[in-house]
Parts: C-alpha cells; structure tokens; sequence
C-alpha cells in the first residue's frame, strides 16, 4: 500500500499539462488520481457557483471528471489544462441543469451588447477601489453571491482561480469582448448594490 | 490583488472516493462492453470459418480439383511431360474465392483472440487506488 503512495507522490512536481501528456502515453492511473487531488476543489467550488447546492455540485464534479477520463485523449499539447478542464465542467454543468430544467436559462444567456457600457474606461471601474472600504469579508460574499449565475461564474474565475478574460472566454465559449462586457456589468451591479442603503450603513 | 473573492466552499469528505468509484465504473462498463464484442466477434468469426470451410469443401468437389490433384499420384509421368498445362489446369480449378473467405475467417479469429486477450488482462481503473482513499 506504500508502494502505491509514494508512486502518487512521483507526480506532484509534475505540471498539469505536463501529467495529461504523460497519461497519453503512459496510461498509468495514479495520474488521473493525481489530477483529481488537484482539481476537486476547483471545480466542486465551480460548479457549486452554478447550481448552488452540494448535490447538483457533487454529481456535476463526478460527471466531469468521468468526461475528462474518457476524452483525456483529445487534450492538445500547447493547451491550458485548466482552462481545458473548466471548460468541461462548465458543459457538463449546464447539461446537468438543462436536463433537470429547473433553472431559469435566461440566467446563462447571452447578454446583449451595450456599447455605451463598454466605452466606458476600464479605471472607471476598479474592483480593488471599489472593495477596500468592505474590509468584512462575509459582506462582499453575500454581495457577490447576490449577482446573476452568468456574473457569479466570470468573476470566481476571475478573482479566485485568478485567470484571464481571455482565458475566461475560452471557458464560457463566448467572444473575448462580450466576457469583458459581462465582467464589466458584474462590477457595475456590484457598485448598484453598494450603493444600496444596506451598505451604505 | 483585491479582496473580491468568493468564499472557498470546503469539499465533500467523501467526494474523492465517489469520484474515483465513478470512474471505475465506467471502466468496467467499457471494459465489460469491450468483452462483449470480442466475444460477439469471435464467435461470428468462428460460425463464418465453418461455414466457409463446408463451402470451400463443396468448391473443391464441384471444380474437380481433387481429379486434377490425384493424377499426381496415378499418372505422374503424364504430369510430369504436361507440366505446364497441367499445373495451369490444376489453378484454373482452385476455388480461390472460397479459399480466401476461409484464410480471411481465420484471420478474423485469431484478431478477435488478440483483442479478448488484451481486454481480459487489462486491469480495470484504478482499483488499487480505492486501497489507499
């Protein structure tokens, strides 16, 4: 049963690309163990933001990681093995809930595109200004937890797994500039409800 | 960087292990899924080889090869002088489409054990792992 550990713990200095093309060759399963141990947190949290509750997240995280098994062939050397996997969870979360169809799509939708908002200078809107006043960390929780499906999965992205709008775009499979928008609208909605009466107590 | 972060949700304790059960059970299901058509294989192989066999035998009755093949032993020196004639004869004769169904059943066969074989000794996934969970 040692034997076994310290062959997972051959791995661990290994980056994420570099294990999947290992997989491809070496088929050894201690990897896909290995793969899990990282990425179960990531994207349970993920997917928890999608349908939130521990259930959906669970059966969602274990669809994953079954797809990820099966297509691990197709991951391509020169791709981001994180942005490559969040992109099947997020499919496999949206299959999930349009299978049990008791969320409103309109919430994963395609906003439309508001020029006007997205001439607006970026400084106009800065999430680090716009936060530091909010020193009490379950305030912005419940601020954040407050905003649409659609706005929750960018800025988790985002702020907590710390990846790029384009790398964003890549997941969401939607165009660079109407990420950005989304992203843009997320923080408008956050500085509206901040300037609710709530917080501004 | 800012203090936006969203609350980091603790996992499942024992989510790992239902994740990793997932997958071998998939695993299983194709290996199971892979034995079973090796198997439907190996045995449509197996009937088509017969068949083609009853076949290729009734091919060489009806060409009259078997005659052309005894006068090797009867009249050899027949054979011998009309070397050439004879041999094309005896070509002529031979059932070739029945003998390359047999050949390609046989071949069939012996792929359909290769598979089964490499199938069966394939361990399915990771269940030495659910050792160590």
């Amino acid at each position: 049963m040692q034997k076994i550990v310290s062959v997972s713990m051959n791995y661990i200095d290994f980056k994420d690309e570099e294990l999947i093309i290992k997989y491809q060759t070496e088929r050894n399963d201690d990897i896909i163990v290995e793969i899990v141990r990282r990425y179960l947190k990531i994207s349970y949290n993920f997917s928890y933001r999608f349908v939130g509750n521990q259930n959906d997240a669970e059966e969602i995280v274990q669809e994953s990681f079954i797809k990820l098994w099966k297509n691990i062939g197709k991951f391509k050397k020169d791709a981001k093995f994180k942005t490559w996997f969040l992109t099947i969870v997020r499919n496999t979360a949206l299959d999930y809930l349009r299978k049990k169809k008791d969320v409103p799509f309109s919430s994963f939708d395609e906003e439309s595109t508001n020029y006007i908002e997205d001439t607006i200078e970026s400084g106009d809107i800065n999430a680090e200004i716009m936060f530091e006043q909010y020193e009490n960390k379950k305030e912005i929780e419940e601020l954040l937890e407050s905003l649409s499906p659609n706005h929750r999965q960018i800025l988790y992205l985002y702020f907590n797994e710390e990846l790029t709008l384009d790398e964003i775009s890549k997941i969401i499979q939607k165009p660079l500039n109407t990420v950005k928008s989304q992203y843009r609208r997320a923080l408008i909605n956050l500085r509206s409800k901040i300037s609710a009466p709530k917080f501004n107590n | 960087m800012t203090n936006i972060k969203y609350k980091e949700i603790e996992v499942p304790q024992n989510l790992k292990k239902k994740v990793i059960l997932s997958i071998q059970k998939m695993s299983n299901r194709q290996l199971l899924i892979k034995k079973i058509l090796g198997g439907l294989f190996l045995t449509v192989s197996s009937f088509s080889l017969l068949e083609f066999s009853f076949y290729l035998v009734s091919e060489f009755e009806k060409s009259g090869f078997f005659n052309y093949a005894s006068l090797i032993i009867s009249d050899s020196e027949v054979v011998f002088y009309n070397f050439t004639s004879f041999t094309l004869s005896l070509i002529d004769s031979t059932p070739f489409f029945a003998i390359s169904l047999v050949v390609l059943s046989i071949f069939a066969i012996m792929k359909s054990l290769s598979y089964l074989a490499t199938v069966t000794s394939k361990n399915s996934f990771i269940s030495k792992q659910l050792l160590i969970i």
